[in-house]
This record gives structure tokens, C-alpha cells and sequence, in this order.
């Protein structure tokens, strides 16, 4: 039953996206790989600990833990927006960090350099056979495991079937596809963008370069940082959505802002690249009540026929070095993430893409997703998975990168600079970040 | 009465136990700290470095241009806003006062926060009757108030609610305690309302002026609160003023060494601001001075040089 | 000096009376005065309307237009049990701060301000200069410091961790030296050494009394003034249940945004900060004569 349901649904996407059927199969195919879900240890002590996460399934998920674990007591917290600002200040603080916290890869090296979070590799690390080797590698710093994951992003793109009726469009496969349809679209009615361009957003640019190829940053093996923001993967990203801008075709927008959610809830984009857990997390809470559904593609390509894909965001349980319960704290940040409870609550009502592909797939892995009216989205997200460029790697300055990126790509948005000198900019200042940190850098 | 002697010390003492403790001590502690760098975990002196680094910071100083720029908007807005109308509510000719000093002291009594709150949600899109006002100023098009390039202008505007009323109220006060004798020679002359006004009051005013303008300096230097909240509404840089600069790299990019040397900084250019900024505006008091030695000097050589210093 | 200010008014009043035809100038200044006033009031009738307001009226229906379906008590309801039911003890710990902060500060600094008006002593010049010298710091210099300094204390994420660093603030000594200076004149605490009393009793018993009014426009200016602050508790707390109102608020308006924070928070944080800033707004009438007049003291000596 459960597998028929999966195939229709893969056979029904791959229709409508006019791909050929042999996705379901690979998808299929990688299924077997999987070993049985993980056993977990008894834990019998008595204790309290602390999760900070967003994701939209904590309660369920400590509530399935708690059920569990009778013996210990989670209390979760919804974090405020600017969560690495609160958890740095408590870590700096030296009190009033919780146990366990969701922190986003990119941001995992800062916490580990200043020597914040528990190497969980004395009760964690057998788990990590079930995440792909890459997804291992995103955690495990110096041979030490400093977080379980919890999702990956690989990026797609969202688009609005209705709108791309409307506009006589279809599905962009690449990046000169998507710029040929946006000036079709801005051409056919001066008003409408097909997308938008969000210059105060470091990690989703991020992961537009990621795509690219563009490697900002690469440590050597002697330590020293090796900082590359003028690439020429780098300029043409840039310079691909710089013209966009310039001829108007795209408009700059800055997401996770009411004015973005407002602009997206009234229907005046038709697509935009997004994450897997962007339908629910980004997209959903912008449409109003009544919506046409949206719909998941592949993120279009730079070479037609390429299969090269970035990350933007995913997250894991890390375990702060104020806890006084680490074998709790470690057993709850691996549960929530490779039980078979755990992943189901995610996939469903967390609305991510679980990071433990390696894992049986869980019914609700290939549920499907009510804003892009039913569609399995997490089938496309699974087959974009293996294309993200796996040698990315994050400097442990990510939020000034971030900040960084969108004082410069806003003054280049407007005309003030152009994106080359953007981006050298950007590259300028975060190498002197980076040498007042105490860090070496070569060019 | 020996006992008594200590009794001054011990009044103050709470006071100053406090004030050595969060103040002076946390002054130089800054600069102690601002000394040093945060090596991969290991603190090291590095004497005046991090100011070198932020001498070339362009964050940092194009965050002190926003400001600057911002304190002059500010200051034109705050308080000249706060001037006319301590001007109208002085003069005679208009009724209901105590109604008016009322309403615009009010927002007074409203935390900055808060009153950055609502100014963002009347500024949000999509409550359309206040931008359609707006947008009569931009060919139709609906005007987002909140994007990056009028962002600058939409806090002036908070700035201007929030503290108008509060330097009208400091004008005002400083008006009804000028003496009447002023009001009646001006009356003999002829003096209308406008002109007392323009040549009596705002002359006497300029103490206050000059009080409020430091105040206002200041003030815009640290600006912090409206910015701090409008991120949640819309993308503010997290670089935009040097107090949400100094915040970040504590506590967003944990450097706390650096973050000390740029308060440190940042506390200098204020003074240096305020200071300059009364130099400039007491030209008058300067050339009085000089005058002075002038006359000083004239009536040394007259050997009637008691006198000269005495005057 | 305030019965100086009565007869100047009088005066002026007289002295208006004596000219005519400004009725062309009254008006034209009424109405630029009642369009001030109305930029002034119209965030606060927008709130209170909005208040009222259902969370998707608040966006449907004109800005100032009255609601159709009253979402008041709704709204009460939600501000009541949003994200842990925080906000009534956010209120409480608002009072909190504001009334121990207010009324710690008045005594230390009223006794530190009577201490350098009333008595010559060897380092009074040297306090004086240091407090007329920090006025001119701006805070944001000693954020880490302060930070670190109330981490030192173990005051971390407490009630005291926010209302200590405040207490003795170099503009609450100026200002009550300032105004003991001119208010308190020295004969009353001489004719009180005859009598044989104390300097601590001549505080308490003699000064106190006459100094009541100038140290109430203190407390009132602290009170407002730890009300409305952010960025200390900011820094100090991140306990839920610790929070002031301006904080509170602040992280709710965080959620209007975050993914994964649910339906965006608009009604609550309507609501939320029209309750907060309700007592001081009604009361401001009441109190708004002290606070000016409190704060010519410390401007015009300037």
C-alpha cells in the first residue's frame, strides 16, 4: 500500500514535471541501501534538559521523546529570530545556554573554534553511519563529532503552475532558460516578475554560488584560510541576477520580510530557487488562505544537462558545553534525528528533508506536501541530494560573510557598485575579519 | 564635629561604590580589553592593533557616516520641529496650550521599542491607507518605505515622534523662564510676534539649543533601539549604526576585543563630535574673548594692568 | 522660581491681550498645531483601534476604520497564552524593574547629590569633574565591559543583573546636586546643627521634606527611564519569565518573520503593546508637570 502510494504519487510528479519515469526507480533503488534504524541505549536517570529549536515539530518531537524516555524532561523553547545573537551572548555569558540546540552547518565551525559545544563522539558516533559521508563531514571537526544532523537543503526551485500557465512558461532547466522567461514575463506585463532577487539574504546567495562551483572558502592543511570570493563561478552568479536586476526582469526584494510575504501572498512572483524545507518554512506561512498551489522542480542548471546542485540552511542537534547531562542531551540529539519516530515527526509535521538518507524511509518521507498542492516533494529534493557539490566548505566567520553580503550586494542592487566590485569588496573585508580573528589567510 | 567630617563620604559612597563598579572601572576595562586579540583560544596583546584594524574598517566607518548623516536629518527635524512649536505654544496667539504641551509629550511616555513597533506596522505594506499617502509621491506606485534606501528617512521619522515633543517641552520651559522685562522693551519697539520670536527668543534659546543639540549628537551616535527593531520587519544591515556594529561583533561574530576597541572608538568620535560641534557654534563667545585679551593687552601698555585682569 | 514663571505668564497673557487683529495668525497656527497634534496622536488611536481588531481585520480593513467583529477580548486572550503565557509576568517584571530601579536610584543619588551641594570636602571637585566628564560617554562604550562586569557579579540572567549597573547614574547626581544647590538653603541645615541634631538627621528629618519635589521628578524620570529600557536586559537575561515588556515584545516581533514560528504574531504584538504603554499614557497628564519641570533643572545649568 505504502509503495504503491509512493509510486503513483513519483509517476504523477514526474508527469507533470514531463520528466522521463525513471526517477521512482533510482529513488527505489536507493531505498535498499538502508540498514535498519538504530538502537537506542536505557536511560534511567532522572534529569531536565533544554532544546532550543524552530523547527515547526518540536513539541511533537519532544513529546514522542518524552514517551520514549520517561526519566527525562524536555523543555523546549522557541528561539527568537536572531538566534546565534542569543547564543552567543549566553554562551559568552557562561550560563543560561540550553543542553540541546538547533545550529545550522554553516554556523558550526564558529561555535566549534571558540570551544562551545561537546564532542558528542563517545555517544554518538555510531550513529553516524546512517548519514551520507558528506552530511558526516559537516559535523566532525578534527576527528571530533560536534552535532547530530537533522536535515539537508539541497536547493530547488518553487514555481507557481497557474502563473506559468497564465505566462505560457515552462519549467526552466537552466539559468539562461529562467533569464529568457523572466524578460518574457516582465515583457508580457510590465507589473509581474517571474522572481526576485533577495540581497539581504547571505545563506540563500550562498547557496546559489554553491551551485555555481564557487568555493569561498578552503582551509589548508596548514590551518590558514584560503579566501576566494572573485571567482569567476562567483561573478557569473552574480552578474547572471546583476543584469536581471538591471533590466528590470527580476526585483530585489529582501525575504523573510513582511513586504517579501506580502508580494509572494499576492502572486506577483511565479518561481523563485528555494530549499527542501522552503514550501513549508517560507513558502506557506507568505500565501494567504485561499492559494493555487505551488509546485517543487528541479533547481535549474548552469550547463544544460548538468547536475550540479547547492545547500541553503539545514540543521543539526549540537550539545552546548553548559549542559550538566551530556549523555541525555547526546541520546535526545540522536533520537529526534534517526529513530524511526523522530524521522516520521520531521518529515511530516517538521516539513524538512530528513538528513539521514541512509536510513529506511519513513512513510511520511514521501508524504505529500498540502502548499504544493500534494505534490512528494521530498522525492525531488532526494534526487538533488547526491548533485550537491560535497567539497563546500564554511569559515567560522559565516555571520559576517552573511552581513557582509548583504551590505554589499544591497549597494550593488541599486546601482551604487557593481557586483565585481561587490565581491571584491566582500572579499576584502572578510580576509581582514578573518586576520583580526587571528587567522592567516592567502588569496 | 569631627564626626561629621566623614559624613559627606559616607553619603556618597553608595553612589560611588556604583559608579567605580559600572562605570569607570568598565571605561578603562574596555580599554584593557580593546589591548588584546582572541587567538584561537588563547589571549594575546596585541597593544594599539585593533585600532589600526579600525582606522580601515569600512564597516565601521561608513556605519559613523550613516550616522552622522542621520544626527544631522535628526537634528533638523528633532529639533527645530521641537523649537516651532515651543515658539507657537509661547506666543500669544494660540489657545488650548496646555492640550497641545500634553500631546506632544506624550510619545514621551512611550518605550522607544514600542514606538518603533508601531511606526513599522503603519509602514508595512500591507496596511494600505498610510502608503497610499505615500505613494501620491512616486507616479502611483505603492512606496515601501521600509526598503534599504528610505530606511535612513523612516527612522528620522520615528526619531522626530519620539523626542520633538520631549525638546519642545525643554524649550518651552526655558521660554517661560526668560524674564518679562525682555517681552515689554521689545512691545515699546514695535516687535511683533514673529519678530520676537525670531530676534529675542531664539537668541535667549541658545544655551538650550546648544544643550539639546550635544544631547541629540549623542543620541544619534548610540542610535540603536529603531534600527534594533525594524530587522524584525525588515532587512536592516546588521552593520547599519556603530552601536548595532559594536553589538553584532560581540555578539553575533563573538569578538569581544574588537567590539571593545570600536566602542572605544566610537566614544572618542562622539567627543570629538560634541566637541567640535561647540567650538563651531561658540564663534560668538571666541571673538568676545578675543576682544578681551584684546583690551586686556591695550590696557597693560596703559600700566592699569589690575584692571585688565579683573574685566 | 515657579512662582517667578505664574507672574511671567500673567504678565504675557496681559501683554498679548493688548493686540488686535491676529485672528488671521491664531488660526492659521491653530490648525498647523492640531495637524502636529494629530501626527502625534495618530500611532496611539492606530493602536488602540487596532487592538480591537481581529488579526486579519487588522490588514483588510482601513487603518483607522472601527472594527467590525470586536477581537479585543480574543486578543486579550491570546496576548494571555502566546509562546508560554509570558506576557502578565512580563508586565509584573516591568513594574518590577522600573519601581526598585526608580526608587534605589532617587536615595543614592539624592544622598550623592546633597553630599556634593551641601559640604565642602577634599575630593568633592574631583567627583564632580568625573560625573560632569561621564555625561559626555556614551553608553554603547561600555556594553562588553558592563557585560562582563555583571557576568563577574553572577548577576547573569537576574532581576538584579539589570536594575544594579543602573542605579547610579552620573545624570541623576547632576541633576539632584543641581537642584539640592538651589532648593535647600544652607541656613535651615545650620539652625539644625544648633538644635543639636545630626547631619543624618538633618537629612532625613530637614532636607528630605523640603527636597520632595525636586526627587520625585527624578523617580519619575528613572521610573520612565528603566520602563522603557531594552538594550541592558537585552544583554543580561534570557529567561522568558525574566523579561520586561519593551523585551517581550521585541521577541515576539521576532516570530513575525521566523520560519517555523507559526501564524505571525500582528494581533498579540497590536495588543501587546497597546497594554504596555496603557498606565503610562493615562497617568502621563498626571505626571507630565513634574517631569518638565525636572528636567529645566538639569538643562538649562547645562
Amino acid at each position: 500500500m505504502k509503495w504503491r502510494l509512493f509510486f503513483s504519487g513519483a509517476v504523477a510528479l514526474a508527469t507533470t514535471l514531463g520528466m522521463s519515469a525513471t526517477i521512482p526507480s533510482e529513488a527505489a533503488a536507493r531505498h535498499h541501501v538502508a540498514v535498519a534504524y538504530p538502537k537506542f541505549p536505557k536511560y534511567t536517570k532522572h534529569v531536565t534538559i533544554t532544546w532550543w529549536s524552530w523547527v515547526s515539530s518540536a513539541n511533537a518531537l519532544v513529546k514522542a521523546f518524552e514517551k520514549a524516555y520517561p526519566t527525562i524532561k524536555v523543555i523546549h523553547r522557541q528561539i527568537p529570530g536572531s538566534e546565534y545573537t542569543k547564543l552567543t551572548t549566553v554562551l559568552k555569558a557562561g550560563s543560561g545556554a540550553p543542553d540541546d540546540v538547533q545550529i545550522e552547518y554553516q554556523m558550526m565551525p564558529q561555535y566549534v573554534n571558540t570551544g562551545d559545544l561537546v564532542n558528542l563522539a563517545q555517544y554518538d558516533q555510531q550513529y553516524m553511519k546512517w548519514y551520507p559521508k558528506w552530511v558526516q563531514n559537516q559535523v566532525t571537526f578534527g576527528g571530533k563529532l560536534f552535532a547530530m544532523p537533522e536535515d539537508v537543503a539541497p536547493l530547488g526551485l518553487l514555481y507557481n503552475p497557474s502563473y506559468f500557465a497564465k505566462y505560457h512558461l515552462s519549467v526552466p532547466q537552466t539559468w539562461a532558460q529562467f533569464a529568457a522567461d523572466a524578460a518574457k514575463v516582465h515583457k508580457a506585463n510590465p507589473k509581474a516578475y517571474l522572481s526576485y532577487f533577495a540581497p539581504n539574504d547571505g545563506g540563500w546567495i550562498t547557496g546559489l554560488l554553491w551551485q555555481a562551483g564557487a568555493q569561498p572558502f578552503l582551509q589548508m592543511s596548514n590551518g590558514a584560510w584560503k579566501i576566494d570570493f572573485t571567482s569567476p563561478a562567483a561573478e557569473q552568479v552574480m552578474n547572471f541576477w546583476g543584469n536581471l536586476i538591471k533590466k528590470g526582469y527580476v526585483k530585489v526584494s529582501n525575504d523573510f520580510t513582511p513586504q517579501w510575504n506580502h508580494e509572494v501572498g499576492s502572486g506577483l512572483y511565479g518561481a523563485f530557487p528555494a530549499a527542501a524545507w522552503s514550501p513549508k518554512y517560507q513558502l506557506q506561512p507568505a500565501l494567504p488562505k485561499k492559494y493555487t498551489p505551488w509546485k517543487a522542480a528541479y533547481i535549474p542548471q548552469w550547463k544544460a544537462g548538468a547536475h550540479d546542485d547547492g545547500n541553503w540552511g539545514g540543521s543539526t542537534t549540537a550539545v552546548t558545553n553548559q549542559t550538566k547531562h551530556p549523555r541525555a542531551a547526546a541520546l535526545f540529539a540522536a533520537w529526534i534525528n534517526l529513530s524511526e519516530q523522530g524521522l516520521s515527526i520531521g518529515n511530516n509535521i517538521g516539513g524538512y528533508f530528513t538528513a539521514s538518507t541512509d536510513s529506511p524511509h519513513v512513510a511520511a518521507f514521501t508524504a505529500p506536501v498540502p502548499v504544493l498542492g500534494g505534490q512528494r516533494a521530498n522525492l525531488i529534493f532526494e534526487k538533488e541530494s547526491p548533485w550537491v557539490n560535497t567539497s563546500f566548505e564554511w569559515s567560522p566567520w559565516t555571520l559576517y560573510v552573511y552581513s557582509e553580503m548583504q551590505v554589499e550586494f544591497t549597494k550593488a542592487a541599486s546601482g551604487k557598485e557593481s557586483w565585481n566590485q561587490a565581491l571584491a569588496n566582500i572579499q576584502q573585508n572578510v580576509s581582514q575579519f578573518a586576520r583580526t580573528q587571528g587567522y592567516q589567510v592567502v588569496q | 564635629m569631627r564626626k561629621g567630617r566623614l559624613v559627606p563620604y559616607t553619603m556618597l559612597a553608595p553612589f560611588f561604590i556604583l559608579f567605580l563598579g559600572f562605570f569607570v572601572y568598565p571605561f578603562f576595562y574596555a580599554f584593557y580589553l580593546s589591548m588584546y586579540a582572541t587567538r584561537m583560544g588563547a589571549n594575546q596583546f596585541v597593544g594599539l592593533n585593533n585600532y589600526l584594524i579600525a582606522l580601515t574598517d569600512s564597516e565601521f566607518w561608513h556605519s559613523i557616516t550613516t550616522v552622522l548623516y542621520f544626527g544631522v536629518l535628526q537634528a533638523v527635524s528633532v529639533l527645530l520641529v521641537g523649537l516651532i512649536l515651543a515658539l507657537f505654544l509661547d506666543s500669544s496667539l494660540v489657545k488650548g496650550k496646555a492640550f497641545f504641551r500634553l500631546v506632544y509629550f506624550l510619545p514621551y511616555a512611550v518605550p522607544g521599542v514600542i514606538a518603533a513597533l508601531m511606526w513599522g506596522f503603519l509602514y508595512s505594506p500591507q496596511l494600505d491607507p498610510l502608503l497610499r499617502v505615500f505613494s501620491l509621491f512616486d507616479a502611483g506606485k505603492p512606496v515601501n518605505v521600509l526598503s534599504s534606501s528610505s530606511l535612513l528617512y523612516s527612522i528620522v521619522n520615528i526619531v522626530t515622534w519620539e523626542w520633538a515633543g520631549y525638546n519642545m517641552t525643554l524649550y518651552f520651559a526655558a521660554l517661560t523662564a526668560l524674564p518679562i522685562e525682555l517681552y515689554e522693551a521689545a512691545k515699546i519697539d514695535g516687535c511683533n510676534e514673529w519678530r520676537l520670536a525670531v530676534l529675542i527668543k531664539v537668541p535667549l534659546l541658545r544655551p538650550m539649543i546648544l544643550f539639546t543639540s550635544i544631547l541629540s549628537i549623542i543620541g544619534s551616535m548610540q542610535l540603536f533601539n529603531e534600527p534594533f527593531i525594524l530587522s524584525n520587519l525588515t532587512a536592516v544591515p546588521p552593520n547599519y549604526t556603530p552601536n548595532l556594529y559594536i553589538y553584532n561583533m560581540a555578539f553575533s561574530y563573538g569578538n569581544l576585543n574588537y567590539s571593545a576597541a570600536l566602542s572605544f572608538l566610537l566614544a572618542f568620535v562622539t567627543f570629538v563630535a560634541s566637541m567640535l560641534f561647540l567650538y563651531f557654534t561658540s564663534g560668538e563667545q571666541r571673538r568676545e574673548k578675543r576682544a578681551a585679551r584684546k583690551q586686556r593687552k591695550a590696557m597693560r601698555q596703559l600700566g592699569t594692568e589690575k584692571v585688565g585682569i579683573q574685566s | 522660581m515657579s512662582a517667578n514663571v505664574g507672574v511671567n505668564q500673567l504678565q504675557r497673557r496681559n501683554h498679548s491681550r493688548t493686540n488686535v487683529g491676529r485672528k488671521a495668525g491664531t488660526t492659521i497656527i491653530t490648525i498647523v498645531m492640531i495637524f502636529v497634534a494629530a501626527y502625534f496622536l495618530l500611532p496611539l488611536v492606530w493602536l488602540l483601534i487596532s487592538t480591537t481588531k481581529t488579526g486579519s481585520e487588522l490588514f483588510n480593513t482601513p487603518m483607522l476604520a472601527l472594527p467590525k467583529h470586536i477581537g479585543l477580548f480574543a486578543n486579550l486572550k491570546l496576548v494571555s497564552t502566546y509562546h508560554g503565557g509570558y506576557f502578565w509576568r512580563w508586565y509584573l517584571n516591568s513594574a518590577i524593574y522600573a519601581t526598585v530601579t526608580s526608587v534605589l536610584s532617587t536615595v543614592i543619588c539624592s544622598l550623592a547629590g546633597y553630599a556634593l551641594a551641601k559640604y565642602r570636602f577634599r575630593a568633592r571637585q574631583f567627583v564632580f569633574g568625573m560625573i560632569l566628564a561621564s555625561l559626555l560617554v556614551p553608553a554603547a562604550a561600555l556594553t562588553v565591559p558592563t557585560f562582563l562586569m555583571v557576568k563577574f557579579l553572577g548577576l547573569m540572567n537576574t532581576y538584579a543583573g539589570v536594575i544594579v549597573p543602573g542605579l547610579a547614574t552620573a545624570f541623576g547626581v547632576y541633576f539632584l546636586s543641581i537642584y539640592i544647590g538651589e532648593a535647600m538653603p544652607t541656613e535651615f541645615m545650620d539652625s539644625g546643627r544648633v538644635d543639636g541634631a545630626g547631619e543624618w538627621q538633618i537629612f532625613w528629618r530637614i532636607a528630605i521634606p523640603v527636597l520632595r519635589p525636586g526627587m520625585v521628578t527624578y523617580l519619575l524620570i528613572s521610573f520612565i527611564g528603566s520602563w522603557n529600557n531594552f538594550f541592558l536586559p537585552l544583554l543580561i537575561l534570557n529567561s522568558s519569565a525574566l523579561y520586561p515588556l519593551p523585551l517581550g515584545l521585541d521577541v515576539w516581533s521576532t516570530y513575525l518573520t521566523q520560519a517555523g514560528a507559526g501564524v505571525p504574531p500582528y494581533a498579540q504584538i497590536v495588543t501587546g503593546s497597546f497594554l504596555s504603554i496603557l498606565p503610562m499614557v493615562v497617568l502621563f497628564p498626571f505626571l507630565r508637570k513634574y517631569i518638565a519641570s525636572g528636567m529645566i533643572t538639569g538643562g538649562i545649568k547645562m
